[in-house]
């Protein structure tokens, strides 16, 4: 592992940035829901499901500094268990920049330039982000630090300004026709998206201040639970029954927002915001994904993989993603089966490690 | 050639005339005084590089009167050499030199080699004296408010500027010598205890590896030692205001100066130095503020106003209001090419009119820039050729490229313009937003002598905010920037802010005159432990607030305290 430092703020603007963009570009929950104030209970319950994930997560990896998620867990379950443990978050790891690629090029090429193909938009910004992610997680975090504020101030600000537009009626009365059944898949998709919080274990190994790591990760999830909620709130108030049938919704209430007259085009930050937001997202994933291959395959350096996982994440996110209803299938269906499936691993993993060292230091022999 | 001055004059004088292939320029003498015994010495210098006066006055002077007769024992010519450096020779610095390569270097700086017939070493006397240009007031970066001067060509001249302005022996100057041929002096100038010592071992290194034949100017210097030669942006700061450079090293930078240019390079730079004038440090802050806020816009519309025009004109339609459209809509009907080839046609000639105006003489220059931007603007909306909004945005884009204060930033802004029009032209808005972010990604990566490029930015250095997009008041700006000098950072003290005097209050009740005796007490008893920290805090009141009480010169945390 090479000793790359960032600081605390630079660990929550990664995890703020990483869980709000898909935020801006396709809010899934809301579309899943016979009722659209079911999303809000959802985004609530799912962001405190987070909390134990995160916080365990969090704690396992600050425990050692120095040694990241995938060293322990070769160290723990010998090398071709964690070998494999390792090809398994990797997957994970590439399936997010493939996801955020996927829906920025297909919003990009659905509400922005029809005429332009998907292709464009997706390999460019797999350039840029595996051009990011090779020079390092510092100068990811420097470029976090600066645009998640702004991706924030972007978000707020459509929520604010659309305020004339919206009716608080519409966010009451708020039950569940079918049971509590009706929450089990909003929720489910608001939690796979919190299980990007995964990759804290790779990040707090580089941290100044690992310890401090805990608190700021927790501290990073609820800013982005208000934030969601927020959002959430503000859509369902301005779109009210019809909130579900929408897609780009952030998008959609940036159409509505102004300020007063002069100014009415803000749907101009939610496109900054796509396209700065997702490169960086997919930057912080594909250098998460080439520092497991160069952990699990012992590379020297890992910086030279970047490129091509850039090329792999634009390729599969063409092919498997190059429609709008793919695009929703796969991120309502495979994409929450398999990040809960990798929520419970790596919290029970972490857990099983933290366990296992326990043991070894109070009983060396 | 030999490799050390002979004992033989004549020996010498032929290596000193051979070296220099003869030239005509070349003052090589023999003088030959005394009596019983006679000596022999020879002089030799560069015509055009000292002071003719001052060689006549204190060397040929001194040595044509120095009488051998008048002591007793003959001399030898050893003692003769000693008396000639310890006694006769007036120059005010006298140095010996017994290589013969070290000789006719100092011949080719303008120093004056004096040897002496059975010596075999020469005298080096400091003669030089050559024209040189008076300090001006600097043509690249003029300022209204602040000093007139600026860095001229020669080193010494140079070097003293900064010492004006620093009085202070933590000044430090070390000199080298750069150039296989050109022998040019480089001077590289501190702060001992402020610079940052990693960044001075630094540039002492980079400094120490070139190998080049000749350097002319410190451009060429600057090309050797910067952190990323294939990028757009320059990670040397060059400037030929000594004020700007004894600013920088008050910030912990360091300044090199090379002999022969007008410039200084200061190290290291950062990206929004770039986009700072001199001149925001002599206004009030309200000012600068507002001038440095208007400076970062007209930065972003130097850089991307036309493409963002043609994004939205070709692409994102439905992002302007309806009557704007249409307004442009009828601008356009006619005109043959389509938004970005309009955009860059006039960007090209928009650039041939400002090199044609840096080449042409200053009156002709003028008239040229008239005869381009109206005459022809006007008539190539007439004839149809473009639409009068694409002259506009062009027009805006030059205006606002003009108050980027330094020439190397806005010659990237050039490029920068025509790549982001380029790929407007093709991606529209997304493409605009994707080069963008490639250069921030750039600009987050890069580093000037191991500072990072884009701070305070990226990383973000809170207390280094003070001075970066906008500035803050010089009381307020307490630290020097934080990664910079990083050892030694507070540079103003507490309690600077100026405050009014407060209107004289009433004695108050009984109760309090036993706190108000010994509060006198105490701040007499401060008074006299510190004399000088009563001094500074007088010193620091508006002179036009008259004398001040005992009780107002109290530092306002002191009063606070007492409170």
């Amino acid at each position: 592992m090479n000793h790359v430092r960032i600081t605390q703020r630079q660990l929550i603007s990664l995890l703020v940035l990483v869980r709000m963009t898909p935020q801006t570009l396709n809010c899934t929950t809301l579309n899943i829901v016979r009722i659209p104030t079911i999303g809000l209970i959802a985004d609530l319950i799912g962001t405190a499901l987070a909390v134990p994930l995160v916080y365990l997560v969090a704690k396992a990896s600050a425990g050692r500094p120095g040694e990241t998620f995938f060293a322990r867990t070769r160290r723990v379950l010998g090398k071709p268990v964690g070998t494999i443990v390792c090809v398994w978050i990797t997957i994970f790891f590439l399936l997010i920049p493939l996801m955020v690629l996927g829906s920025v090029g297909n919003s990009f090429s659905t509400a922005i330039m029809p005429d332009t193909p998907m292709l464009v938009f997706v390999v460019v910004l797999a350039f840029l982000a595996a051009n990011a992610a090779r020079r390092g997680l510092e100068v990811v975090g420097r470029l976090s630090e600066v645009l998640a504020p702004a991706v924030v101030t972007a978000l707020l600000s459509i929520a604010v300004f659309s305020v004339n537009r919206m009716d608080f009626g519409y966010l009451r009365p708020i039950f569940l026709p079918g049971g509590y059944g009706d929450l089990v898949a909003p929720v489910s998709s608001v939690f796979s998206y919190f299980t990007m919080f995964t990759v804290i274990a790779m990040l707090l190994p580089h941290l100044d201040s690992p310890r401090s790591g805990i608190a700021n990760s927790l501290a990073a999830l609820l800013i982005c639970g208000a934030l969601i909620v927020i959002m959430c709130i503000a859509m369902i108030s301005t779109f009210g029954p019809t909130t579900n049938a929408i897609v780009l919704h952030a998008f959609a209430l940036a159409r509505t927002a102004s300020i007063g007259t002069f100014f009415e085009r803000f749907e101009v930050l939610m496109m900054v915001v796509w396209t700065t937001g997702a490169a960086t997202t997919a930057a912080v994933f594909i250098w998460a994904a080439a520092e497991a291959i160069g952990e699990a395959f012992s590379l020297r350096t890992s910086a030279a993989i970047a490129y091509p996982l850039g090329w792999i994440v634009s390729l599969f996110s063409l092919t498997s993603l190059n429609t709008t209803f793919r695009f929703f299938d796969f991120s309502t269906g495979p994409w929450v089966i398999f990040s809960a499936a990798t929520a419970v691993l790596v919290t029970g993993l972490s857990l099983f490690i933290a366990i296992a060292d326990r043991r070894k230091e109070t009983n060396p022999g | 050639m030999s490799v050390f001055v002979s004992r033989e004059i004549s020996e010498n004088e032929i290596s000193i005339k051979s070296a220099f292939g003869y030239s005509t320029d070349l003052v090589v003498r023999i003088i030959r005084s005394g009596e019983n015994p006679r000596f022999s010495v020879l002089i030799a210098h560069i015509d055009g590089l000292v002071d003719k006066d001052l060689v006549a006055r204190s060397i040929i002077r001194p040595i044509g009167m120095k009488d051998t007769a008048t002591i007793e024992m003959p001399p030898s010519p050893a003692y003769i050499y000693d008396d000639l450096r310890n006694r006769l020779l007036e120059s005010s610095e006298v140095k010996e030199a017994t290589r013969m390569a070290d000789v006719l270097l100092h011949i080719s700086s303008g120093d004056c080699a004096v040897i002496v017939e059975g010596v075999d070493s020469a005298l080096i006397c400091s003669v030089r004296s050559w024209m040189t240009r008076t300090p001006e007031n600097p043509t690249t970066e003029p300022a209204i408010k602040g000093p007139k001067e600026g860095f001229t060509e020669t080193i010494r001249v140079n070097t003293s500027l900064l010492r004006r302005r620093i009085r202070d022996p933590r000044l430090w100057i070390e000199e080298t010598v750069v150039g296989e041929v050109s022998k040019t002096d480089i001077a590289i100038v501190y702060l001992k205890g402020i610079a940052n010592e990693k960044v001075l071992q630094e540039v002492r290194e980079r400094i120490g590896r070139v190998k080049v034949d000749s350097l002319q100017e410190s451009g060429q210097l600057e090309e050797l030692i910067e952190d990323a030669p294939w990028s757009l942006f320059a990670t040397v700061l060059t400037t030929e205001r000594p004020d700007k450079v004894a600013g920088s090293l008050f910030e912990g930078r360091v300044a090199i100066l090379v002999d022969g240019s007008p410039t200084a390079l200061v190290v290291p730079a950062t990206f929004l130095q770039f986009l700072m004038a001199t001149e925001d440090y002599y206004q009030r802050f309200t000012a600068s503020w507002f001038i440095r806020l208007v400076r970062g816009v007209a930065f972003l519309v130097a850089l991307a106003l036309p493409s963002v025009y043609v994004a939205i004109t070709t692409y994102h339609q439905e992002m302007l209001p309806t009557p704007l459209v249409l307004s442009i809509a009828a601008q356009r009907e006619g005109v043959p090419f389509p938004a970005a080839i309009e955009a860059l046609t006039m960007i090209f000639f928009l650039e041939v009119l400002l090199e044609g105006g840096v080449r042409l003489p200053t009156a002709v220059g003028s008239a040229i820039s008239i005869v381009g931007a109206l005459i022809l603007g006007q008539a190539a909306v007439e004839a149809g050729l473009f639409s009068a909004a694409m002259v506009i945005i062009v027009a805006l884009t030059a205006i606002a490229s003009f108050t980027i204060p330094l020439f190397s930033l806005s010659n990237t802004v050039r490029i920068l313009r025509i790549v982001l029009t380029i790929v407007s032209g093709f991606l529209g808005l997304f493409g605009v937003a994707a080069v963008l972010f490639g250069l921030f990604i750039h600009l987050a990566a890069m580093r000037s002598f191991g500072i990072p490029y884009f701070e305070p930015l990226a990383p973000v250095v809170l207390p280094d905010l003070k001075d970066a997009i906008t500035r803050a008041p010089w009381w307020a700006m307490k630290q020097r920037p934080e990664l910079i000098a990083h050892d030694n950072v507070v540079r103003i003290g507490d309690d600077q802010k100026p405050t009014p005097p407060r209107s004289p209050q009433k004695p108050s009740p009984a109760g309090t005159v036993g706190q108000q005796r010994s509060s006198q007490q105490k701040q007499q008893k401060g008074n006299a432990s510190n004399p000088d920290e009563q001094q500074s805090s007088s010193d620091q009141r508006p002179s036009s607030l008259g004398p001040a009480t005992q009780k107002e010169r109290q530092p306002r945390s002191r009063r606070k305290s007492r409170r």
